[in-house]
């Protein structure tokens, strides 16, 4: 025992020293090294909000809503935050005392609607809805103001634009000056809240469609109606056109006595004002046709200086002047859509099948060229040149339509329908050489709904190849080509039987071979609806095959009418 | 061995001689070696008339900007195929600071090399014998009348800007310097420009040089822009009557009005105008040439110079289509043209900038005039310059009548879109119009824009061109940071 004593303290020594050592040690362990473990010092929204006292009232919303977790995890989001002078504005109007007595449900609608998932910045604000909705469905619109020369941005015309484009690691930040909030109603109970509507709502209400307008669409099942676009014209616009009231509305237009029933003109009357998209005035703008919930019925838009007008059309070459929408009163959301006011009557055109002679070289940029019909002179028009006229090849100046005109006198075998053609392309054939241009699509003029026999009419013996062709994006039945010709002899009937005719005023008595101008059968359509379609042809020859193709006119002819005669003149006149 | 010693020392003392000698060689003291040092620049005439080229060539870094400065948001060009997301923010009044043709930065870059110019030109006549003062002060007048052009540009661009006079020529010369206002800028121009005419030469005795270096008369035109926008008429008419009396310069022909201003250049015509050649090449090509960076919106290709109903081929004005524009592709045609048919190709592109030229100058008097109660020159300077161009009734159809103030400067707006179209006036123009008064006419720029906004921008983007501080662009982010000193202009804060 003494002796293990002994060496304990024999040992000391050495325990001391690494004792020491270790205290040395552990005393230096201590300091701690300052190392940064994060890769950026940008906060999440939530954080940001948190650290900006003038945010801090939207910040108790948020917590009211139970939200905060969610606005600091990461993500792509954008968030339209009140400041909190907007917060007691939007408190004062609701006569609440703090943010404390919202309830919970508000708080959430107030965060969904303020909040969507995508990263967009101030100069995606045009005029009308983002491009992506909030997390509550709705769209957020945009907009402008102008009062007394300063100009500021409105979102949702609930709230002025303050700051934005404040970068977080989840999204963006954009101040604004009062709480966004959603649309409660639905457009139909919208309209009815409005006396200036009351003949229409009453309308609404006869036909059914005011339970169509009636459903939120977070409640809607039917995911094509879930947003509609109702054009609501007012009591007074139909006082003007000397309708008093809504019996002297169903005198009019209830050819059935039931305006329930989907053919009584009240019904489609109603139908045709309701259009299952989710059109701002902007979107109305921008696109030129638009689908109504009565069948097969559309409606054009136009954009003519600041004015949108609605069925502004040429018809037969006549103007049908449109209906303008009154920009002020316009573009009011709706839970489950956005309502605008018509400053006319606007109505369902009816019209029956016409035929239409579509002279392919009758282009708005053609027209206005001064070389339309011009005797001997010609040009060429390249792929992005043309409104109304796509055209699918490389991206430069062979890729393009020539326009020609035959000379003042017109050759022994030119009988082109105005004296005037189009050449597809320096060389219409697949592949990706220069030269090629590899298919053409026609915006058509407006063509009444209807079944149509359509020919295409060609100059034969540019080049053998099949062209298919499609209506509207449809591959119609027969095949083109235009080394096709007409057999010397034939009678027209004979002729018309295989699907070919002599579309021109070219006298066949003058001549020992058959007309050189074909009209050919490309198929027969029903045209949904009366609106402007496309026609497409598309080659098949091969990348270096030497192929043209000249094409004329294409004719619509309703199913019903002479499929040869009138025919189509050399001075763009038609021969009976 | 005292011989030994001798000749060691003798050694010893010549290699130390020969040591610190040859350190007089200077071979451990660095020097660039792909440059040339201030102290060893600054010596010659040479050296200065080379520092002075090279102020204009320097303009090539800020020729596409007077360009898409002037003419983008005004409504004579519209994005094409191959435009960048920043173009079209432009064009749809969607400007953030970040907005990469907001940046000034290629502005201050010249504006720089002129101060340094200006700052040390003045030591060379100590230095070399052979400068003469009347040279010396040549040198400078290009130097000032350089730097306005780029302050006057930066003003009607920005509104407010930084007015910075002295060379940044060393990283101790960094600045940060605040913006001055618009009216302390012009003034500054108006000075500088006072000087540089004392200072400029009439002509250097060859037309390149004429037209593309600073004479008196380039001068002149830049003053009358300058008195213009700062609507200072009788000053304006004066600057303009010391080119139109000086008998120097006239109007091309008619039938040479495309070959002779913009193909051949240094035309008769031509004032003052940026050299290009085929070493030192302009920016156009990619701009206007497939695939499209910029092109003509049809309607004004269609309407806009008119187009005769019974023969256009051969009845036409012959500013308008295939010279101006071309009418198949959209082009914008002046700096890309060699003929109706021809393009120039890439090696060719070197149509050059016209600052101003005489039909420019005498449409600024008619501006000038019709806000002076000189109502009859307006309508004999513009009847001058449209029977020149052949124009067409159709393209501006309404005669005012000598006393119609507003009618009167219509009328002469039109026909400056007519004549320089696609030179880098048109913004400028109908901001100028727009502003007179005190904003009185602010309809011109409201009803001349809206033709080229897309549909689903338009009410946004007439709503703030509405605010008067919309019509300067924002200063660039990248100015914004590097330089605290800075403040966002009002309506993009």
């Amino acid at each position: 025992m003494k002796a293990d004593m002994r060496r304990i303290f024999d040992g000391m020594p050495a325990i001391l020293l690494v004792l020491g050592f270790m205290t040395i040690i552990g005393l230096n362990s201590c300091k701690r090294e300052a190392l940064t473990y994060t890769t950026t010092s940008t906060v999440n929204m939530y954080t940001y909000i948190g650290q900006n006292p003038d945010y801090s009232l939207f910040k108790q919303i948020i917590d009211k809503a139970g939200y905060a977790g969610y606005l600091d995890a990461y993500g792509a989001y954008t968030l339209f935050v009140s400041n909190n002078a907007g917060v007691n504005a939007y408190l004062k109007a609701n006569n609440k005392t703090s943010v404390d007595a919202l309830d919970e449900a508000t708080a959430k609608k107030i965060i969904a609607v303020s909040m969507l998932a995508d990263t967009l910045n101030s100069s995606f604000f045009k005029d009308g809805k983002l491009r992506t909705p909030t997390q509550s469905g709705q769209y957020i619109i945009t907009g402008t103001r102008s009062v007394n020369g300063v100009t500021s941005v409105v979102i949702n015309k609930q709230a002025n634009f303050v700051t934005g484009n404040i970068k977080t690691g989840n999204g963006l930040i954009h101040v604004v000056d009062n709480v966004l909030f959603p649309a409660e109603l639905t457009l139909a109970k919208t309209l009815e809240q409005n006396p200036k509507y009351s003949i229409f709502t009453t309308a609404l209400k006869e036909t059914g469609f005011y339970d169509t307008l009636n459903v939120a669409s977070a409640a809607n099942t039917n995911a094509s109606r879930k947003f509609l676009t109702l054009i609501a014209e007012t009591d007074s616009a139909f006082n003007a056109n000397g309708i008093a009231n809504y019996n002297a509305l169903k005198a009019k237009y209830s050819t059935k006595g039931n305006p329930r029933d989907h053919a009584d003109s009240l019904w489609l009357f109603c139908a045709y004002r309701v259009w299952p998209e989710l059109a701002y005035l902007s979107d109305i703008a921008t696109s030129t046709a638009h689908a109504t919930l009565a069948p097969l019925e559309v409606t054009t838009s136009q954009l003519s200086g600041q004015t949108v007008l609605l069925n502004n059309d040429t018809f037969n070459g006549i103007l049908e002047p449109g209906i303008a929408l009154d920009r002020n009163n316009s573009d009011v959301s709706a839970n489950n859509g956005v309502l605008h006011r018509p400053l006319g009557s606007y109505k369902i055109k009816v019209r029956f099948p016409t035929p239409v002679y579509f002279d392919v070289a009758n282009q708005p940029e053609i027209r206005r060229s001064g070389i339309y019909r011009v005797p001997g002179q010609s040009k060429i028009f390249n792929y992005a040149s043309l409104s109304e006229v796509v055209l699918v090849g490389p991206a430069n100046d062979n890729n393009r339509l020539e326009y020609k005109n035959t000379a003042a006198t017109p050759g022994p075998e030119e009988y082109y329908y105005g004296n005037d053609y189009v050449n597809i392309g320096l060389r219409f054939r697949t592949g990706a050489n220069a030269s090629n241009t590899s298919q053409a699509t026609f915006t058509t003029p407006v063509i009444v709904k209807g079944r149509y026999k359509i020919w295409v009419d060609y100059k034969y013996g540019t080049g053998s190849q099949s062209i298919p062709v499609s209506f509207d994006g449809v591959t119609l039945p027969n095949i083109l080509n235009p080394n096709d010709a007409l057999i010397y002899g034939e009678t027209e009937a004979q002729a018309e039987s295989r699907g070919f005719k002599s579309y021109s005023e070219w006298p066949i008595a003058s001549f020992t071979k058959a007309p050189t101008h074909v009209g050919r059968l490309v198929g027969i359509v029903n045209v949904p609806t009366t609106a402007r379609h496309t026609i497409t042809f598309t080659s098949t020859a091969c990348t270096g095959c030497a192929v043209q193709f000249q094409l004329d006119a294409v004719e619509f002819r309703p199913i019903d009418m002479d499929q040869i005669r009138p025919k189509l003149g050399r001075s763009g006149v038609l021969i009976p | 061995m005292f011989k030994k010693t001798f000749y060691k020392a003798i050694i010893l003392t010549s290699m130390a001689v020969l040591a610190t000698t040859t350190s007089c060689n200077k071979f451990l003291e660095l020097r660039p070696q792909d440059g040339v040092t201030r102290d060893k620049f600054w010596q010659t005439k040479e050296q200065l008339s080379s520092a002075v080229v090279a102020l204009y060539t320097s303009m090539g870094g800020t020729t596409a900007n007077f360009f898409i400065w002037g003419e983008l948001r005004a409504d004579m060009v519209i994005p094409g195929l191959n435009s960048l997301q920043d173009d079209i923010n432009v064009v749809n009044n969607n400007i953030l600071a970040t907005n990469r043709i907001t940046s000034w930065a290629a502005f201050y870059q010249v504006i720089n090399l002129c101060n340094t110019v200006l700052d040390f030109a003045p030591a060379v006549i100590e230095r070399d014998n052979t400068l003469t003062r009347e040279q010396l002060n040549s040198y400078l007048a290009e130097a000032l009348t350089i730097r306005s052009i780029m302050y006057f540009y930066l003003a009607r661009t920005f509104g407010d800007v930084p007015l910075k006079l002295s060379a940044t020529a060393s990283d101790s010369d960094i600045a940060q310097v605040p913006k001055n206002t618009q009216a302390e800028v012009l003034n500054r121009v108006v000075a500088d420009l006072q000087t540089a005419e004392g200072y400029a030469v009439s002509s250097y005795g060859v037309v390149a040089s004429d037209k593309g270096r600073v004479t008196k008369f380039s001068i002149n035109a830049l003053q009358a822009d300058v008195y213009l926008w700062m609507e200072r008429y009788a000053d304006c008419i004066t600057a303009c009557d010391k080119i139109i009396t000086s008998g120097r310069f006239a109007m091309v022909p008619d039938v040479a009005w495309f070959n002779n201003l913009f193909v051949a250049g240094n035309s008769t015509e031509s004032i003052f105008e940026l050299q290009f050649d085929n070493q030192f090449l302009n920016p156009f090509y990619t701009m206007f040439n497939i695939p499209l960076r910029f092109r003509a919106p049809q309607d004004i290709i269609e309407n806009f110079w008119g187009q005769d109903d019974v023969d256009p081929i051969n009845i036409k004005d012959v500013r308008g289509i295939d010279a101006s524009v071309r009418q198949s592709d959209q082009y914008i045609y002046k700096y890309i043209g060699l003929s109706p048919n021809t393009v120039r190709s890439l090696d060719n592109s070197f149509a050059h900038w016209i600052f101003y030229r005489y039909a420019d100058v005498l449409l600024m008097k008619a501006e000038a005039c019709a806000n002076s109660n000189r109502g009859q020159e307006t309508l004999d300077i513009v009847s001058q310059i449209r029977t020149r161009g052949r124009a067409l009734t159709k393209s501006s159809p309404l005669v005012p009548s000598a006393t119609d103030v507003n009618g009167l400067n219509d009328y002469v707006l039109q026909e400056r879109a007519l004549e320089l179209a696609y030179e880098g006036k048109r913004w400028y123009d109908l901001l100028r119009h727009a502003k007179r008064n005190n904003y009185a006419r602010i309809d011109v720029l409201l009803s001349a824009v809206v033709k080229v906004i897309p549909p689903d921008a338009q009410q946004a983007a007439l709503n703030k061109l509405r605010d008067k501080n919309n019509h300067y662009l924002p200063i660039n982010q990248y100015e914004l940071q590097t330089n605290p000193n800075l403040i966002q202009n009002p309506f993009y804060k």
